[in-house]
């Protein structure tokens, strides 16, 4: 399940719609690359990405860099490509010469190219087969363990080990680039990719035990999460949070989500800190999730024996913001108003919640592990 | 509406081109503040089951219901292309510099987008002070019903309390504009001693063999380097400030 979330080149929620945020790269309802490789994974996108491509380029033949470059060598070529343009105004339908499609759906005209490669190390970018195969086969990112960044995750105790790397968008910034580009064909709402020096990027690798030996084992990259760095409001402590599809069903969303919260512990202003707002509906769905487990431990271990509290309370014990424990408790069904206006929390119906949903609220179960932060 | 809301309201307005849509909601509201999430209102505690009279914050957050959002099909397949092997010999064909124009013009273009938000939120902040100001002066009487709903101008209690209200609601607002503004320059500082060579990547050659205790500990060092000391400050009055870099104060 890829958590989706938005990232922001300006304040979310202060009256821009969709549309507006959207309006640099073009609103895509649908898809316009249907299928993505990634290492030797291929799969469907989810969501549609302008991104990739150049606005002058009104044909999408070819991504934005072969465009860009093609333009620098030959200026003509930009004229004979706004040539291509419909007198509709509508986008055509283009199966590039190096995608061949053998399904008749690429008739649909959301689509601009039938597949696109990117590398699993460094997340580079073709259309051409060929290229990904050279490239994979040099990519300087490819090695057993990741260097890029700065190590703040090491799990090798177990079957299944993880890293995080902290990778920093103006030290690395094609890299970081790259990662948002791709991470968009999995969220439905992402407006920075290029401006990314504002923005700190979480990579999750783990070893993936589908790799035959034939392959060398290496950590690979299974998602990521985005933290920008200049959020107005300082208690944003993610911006976005994305597990790549062939690596989903691992819990690897709720380890980041819980890594997101101990990073927001050591972060000046970040006392009480949470994702930022709208949430994506998979994001959602995620957090609603995880603040639901986490209160109900905490609910359980604090509130038992109290005839009152206050959502502070609350917030001081699990790191959360008031809004987002009102908003869980809600969810929850905790919380009923009397006659008076006065708000009771009733612990009858937490006991119900648990039960409905498997929580064991006197057994925090945790997917980081606190011995192996590296913050 | 909360004063949060209130507030974020007025800068939502405000951040709209739409002129005409800025009018009398941008105004602080104090009279429908939610008690529980901004007076810190106590929430009584009882082992009753009951879904009556539920309380409702948000309305809407039912994940249940299956949608076409969150049911999304990846269809993932697995190639078993054999990777050719690595050779001094072999260019790149996705070499960085192929990237470069594109990604320059881009950057460049989304930078010009992030400054007009910027340039928004400065203006606002102008706003902002102009009201504080406004407020501070002996005449502030005349302009608080343009800055703050008033329930009856001709109640002085009333002007008092929200004149208090929104002075303090302001300093906020602009307090925390200021936190932003340090954080803006001390991450432009960042980068540019970065883009000028001043500092550099450092590389931990050991960060996947020492153990974890050590790497913690230079974390730990680097962190305090960093951020500075927590400071212990004895108050004559027989009480202790401690003022933590990331922590909130306490008094002991």
């Amino acid at each position: 399940m890829s958590d989706g979330k938005s990232t922001k080149s300006r304040p979310k929620g202060k009256g821009r719609s969709k549309k507006e945020v959207n309006t640099f790269y073009g609103l895509l309802d649908k898809p316009n690359i249907r299928r993505v490789t990634l290492g030797k994974y291929t799969c469907d996108t989810w969501y549609g990405n302008a991104a990739y491509f150049n606005s002058n380029d009104w044909s999408h033949s070819m991504l934005g860099y072969e465009y860009s470059n093609k333009i620098a060598l030959d200026p003509s070529v930009k004229r004979k490509s706004s040539k291509s343009f419909s007198s509709t105004g509508d986008t055509t339908t283009t199966t590039n010469n190096n995608n061949d499609s053998n399904d008749n759906e690429t008739k649909d005209n959301s689509l601009w190219i039938d597949q696109l490669y990117v590398c699993e190390f460094c997340f580079a970018y073709t259309m051409n087969n060929n290229e990904f195969q050279k490239h994979r086969a040099c990519c300087t990112y490819r090695v057993y363990q990741p260097t890029v960044g700065r190590l703040v995750y090491r799990d090798d105790t177990s079957s299944s080990p993880y890293i995080i790397r902290e990778v920093r968008g103006f030290q690395h910034s094609l890299f970081a680039q790259n990662l948002c580009l791709f991470g968009k064909l999995f969220l439905d709402d992402k407006s920075v990719y290029y401006n990314i020096d504002y923005f700190n990027f979480y990579i999750i690798y783990g070893i993936d035990n589908t790799d035959d030996a034939q392959d060398e084992l290496f950590f690979k990259p299974m998602g990521f999460f985005s933290k920008e760095l200049l959020a107005y409001d300082n208690d944003n402590n993610l911006a976005c949070i994305c597990i790549f599809p062939p690596f989903q069903r691992r819990h690897l969303g709720s380890l980041l989500i819980e890594f997101s919260y101990e990073l927001a512990k050591l972060t000046p202003g970040q006392y009480y800190s949470g994702p930022e707002f709208p949430l994506s509906p998979f994001g959602k769905v995620s957090y609603l999730n995880y603040w639901s487990k986490k209160l109900a431990t905490v609910i359980y271990a604090h509130l038992n024996d109290k005839d009152t509290f206050t959502l502070k309370d609350l917030a001081t014990w699990t790191g959360f913001r008031k809004e987002d424990i009102l908003l869980t408790l809600e969810y929850m069904k905790l919380l009923q108003t009397d006659n008076h206006g006065n708000v009771q929390l009733l612990l009858g119906n937490f006991q119900l919640f648990c039960k409905e949903h498997n929580i064991d609220p006197i057994q925090e179960k945790s997917m980081i592990k606190e011995d192996c932060l590296l913050i | 509406m909360t004063v949060q809301d209130s507030a974020e309201s007025k800068r939502k307005l405000r951040s709209n081109d739409d002129s005409s849509r800025i009018a009398n909601t941008a105004l602080f509201n104090f009279d429908n503040i939610n008690q529980i999430l901004y007076r810190d209102k106590s929430i009584t505690v009882t082992t009753e089951l009951s879904f009556t009279n539920p309380y409702v914050y948000n309305g809407n957050i039912d994940i249940n219901k299956k949608n076409s959002t969150t049911s999304k099909v990846s269809n993932v397949q697995v190639t078993h292309d054999l990777i050719p092997r690595r050779s001094s010999k072999l260019n790149d064909p996705l070499d960085p510099s192929i990237y470069d124009i594109f990604h320059k013009k881009m950057k460049r273009d989304e930078r010009i987008m992030a400054n007009e938000d910027r340039s928004r939120i400065l203006s606002e902040v102008d706003n902002l002070q102009s009201q504080l100001q406004l407020l501070h002066q002996y005449d502030w009487i005349r302009y608080l019903p343009s800055i703050c709903y008033i329930n009856n101008p001709q109640d002085y209690d009333e002007l008092e309390q929200k004149l208090a209200l929104t002075i303090t609601e302001l300093d906020k607002l602009i307090r925390k504009h200021d936190n932003w503004r340090r954080r803006n320059d001390a991450l432009n500082n960042e980068i540019k001693e970065f883009d000028t060579g001043l500092r550099h990547v450092v590389i931990e050659h050991d960060e996947y063999t020492a153990d974890i205790a050590t790497l913690r500990e230079r974390r730990r060092v680097e962190r305090r380097k960093r951020l500075g000391p927590t400071i212990r400050l004895k108050l004559h009055n027989g009480y202790t400030l401690i003022i933590d870099p990331i922590h909130p104060p306490t008094v002991l």
